[in-house]
């Protein structure tokens, strides 16, 4: 059998290891890319619109939808703990929901420690409504009155008793939608809140739903984009060049930005050794 | 060799590997963590071939999902919008929409199970009442809006605008000359749909990659738990 035969027939497990040991190696030996991350406008756009959010104004809060299970945590939750620490550092009040019932747990775990490491108190600088069923009626409910829908918060306690709501109606009171999504409960946002509300409105997603937010981008109904693990990475390094500068904090996705480099450039070369072996082979067939 | 050999040395690999990692690393000491890595490992072991360390993880996450989900529904939707309110807190106008939505459940009653359509018929006509006008605004007005190609867009010095949305417009009109069917072999279309083919295999190719990225993600994401808060061999 010639070469090109043999590695157009190379075991899948052959491949798996390869990718395994690429993956690995940059993680272990905390190798670094040259040059500084680079931020995509898109990851900008969103932490442009923070910036000018004004802690004390009219539309002071951020209303953040965990819509993400643990399957898609990688590539969103770096992007999720990043946007929080940006929030936090800049004392924006947070009302923290979920679309999907496995979001609120996730939520519960980030903030729970974020804030820990950030000195905020729940109730005061940050609120878990939970989760409720028929997400249409949830996102329409809340841009006539938030209360009427989480009339407590996940604990039980009563919105109205909590000093973070104070001011907090509806989507007139907040200054940005985030979602962060690994499947289309985007859509959701756009149809239910930035359309009848003109709510502002960004999202984070996996890069397999890049592709279908771009339309969303192009007419403004997203503000802007934070688009996979690559764009947690981006954010972190806005967030950390402007506000964390001296202190140590875990960049989750910039850790992991050099294994997606190099893991991506083996597939790049698999599927160039895969084209020229089917071309090779075929044209002696 | 036997079935079951593979399983069999995956498993004593495995119990040196771990044996060698509490002695020579710094291993968490959460029991949650150990929980958590080792059943990433076992639906890992997929990747060589299919054995039954794979199928008891695959089984307890079907499990652990579907009891997950029924209990934070009890606590967090049923007991919370319907139950408590209605026996604890007395809101006897409760009782009409819990009844009809329990006329779901007439479905497994043949002699009755017409009046399913009841439920079925609100929560259609309600969803397609708000969804409409909603989903025409945000996807065809919005998006037509947005495809526009404006004199405003070829700003002196910064033509660029304007020629994306001039590439965007030819993009959706080539398309969707493609997707219209019936139209002869050799129509006026013939050439113009071949340019769409252009696009939308572009399209293709920008989704294959960004799914390659965010399944590789994925994997990353595993292995920063397994070297990070399992084993601790990474910071």
């Amino acid at each position: 059998m010639k070469f090109w035969e043999r590695l157009g027939k190379i075991d899948r497990r052959i491949i798996y290891i390869v990718l395994a040991v690429v993956v690995i190696i940059p993680l272990i030996l905390t190798v670094k890319l040259p040059g500084k991350v680079r931020a995509m406008p898109r990851t900008k756009d969103v932490f442009d619109h923070i910036e000018n959010i004004d802690p004390n104004g009219k539309r002071r809060a951020i209303l953040i939808s965990v819509d993400f299970d643990p399957q898609t945590e990688p590539e969103l939750k770096p992007q999720l703990e990043a946007v929080v620490r940006h929030a936090f550092a800049r004392n924006i009040p947070l009302l923290v929901m979920a679309l999907p019932i496995q979001g609120t747990d996730i939520g519960i775990e980030v903030f729970t420690r974020l804030a820990e490491e950030h000195n905020k108190e729940y109730g005061i600088d940050y609120v878990i409504l939970g989760w409720k069923p028929s997400p249409v009626a949830v996102i329409l409910g809340m841009g006539n009155f938030i209360e009427q829908v989480f009339p407590t918060d996940y604990l039980g306690t009563p919105l109205s008793e909590l000093p973070v709501m104070e001011g907090i109606r509806n989507y007139d009171d907040v200054g940005l939608v985030m979602d962060f999504t690994g499947s289309s409960f985007y859509a959701y946002w756009v149809y239910y809140a930035h359309t009848p509300y003109d709510v502002p409105v960004a999202t984070g997603v996996t890069s397999v739903s890049v592709a279908d937010i771009y339309p969303f981008l192009g007419s403004r109904q997203f503000i802007g984009m934070l688009a996979g693990m690559k764009a947690g990475a981006e954010y972190e390094r806005l967030v950390k060049d402007k506000y964390y500068q001296d202190q140590d904090i875990f960049l989750r996705g910039t850790q992991a930005l050099p294994a997606l480099s190099a893991s991506l450039l083996v597939i790049i070369l698999f599927v160039i050794l895969g084209n020229i072996s089917h071309f090779a082979t075929r044209r002696k067939s | 060799m036997k079935k079951w050999v593979p399983t069999v040395i995956f498993l004593a690999v495995a119990v040196v590997l771990i044996v060698l990692a509490i002695v020579f690393l710094p291993v968490s000491k959460s029991v949650w963590v150990w929980i958590a890595a080792l059943l990433t490992l076992a639906i890992f072991s997929i990747l060589y071939r299919d054995n039954p360390i794979y199928r008891i993880a695959e089984h307890i996450f079907v499990g652990l999902s579907l009891g997950y989900g029924l209990a934070m529904i009890w606590h967090m939707a049923l007991w919370q919008i319907a139950l408590r309110p209605l026996f604890v807190e007395g809101r006897l106008i409760l009782i009409i929409p819990i009844a009809i939505g329990l006329l779901y459940f007439t479905r497994l009653i043949p002699k009755v199970s017409w009046l399913v359509r009841i439920p079925i018929s609100i929560a259609l006509g309600l969803g397609s009442g708000i969804a409409i006008p909603l989903i025409f605004q945000a996807t065809i007005f919005e998006q037509t809006k947005a495809s526009l190609v404006l004199p405003e867009m070829f700003a002196p010095g910064n033509p660029w605008p304007g020629i994306w949305a001039i590439i965007l417009l030819i993009g959706i009109v080539t398309t969707l000359a493609y997707f219209f069917f019936s139209r002869k072999e050799k129509s006026v279309l013939s050439p113009v749909s071949k340019v769409g083919i252009i696009f939308i295999m572009l399209g293709f190719g920008a989704t294959f990659g960004l799914t390659v990225m965010s399944r590789v993600s994925l994997l990353i994401g595993r292995l920063q738990f397994l070297l990070r808060d399992w084993l601790g061999i990474i910071e």
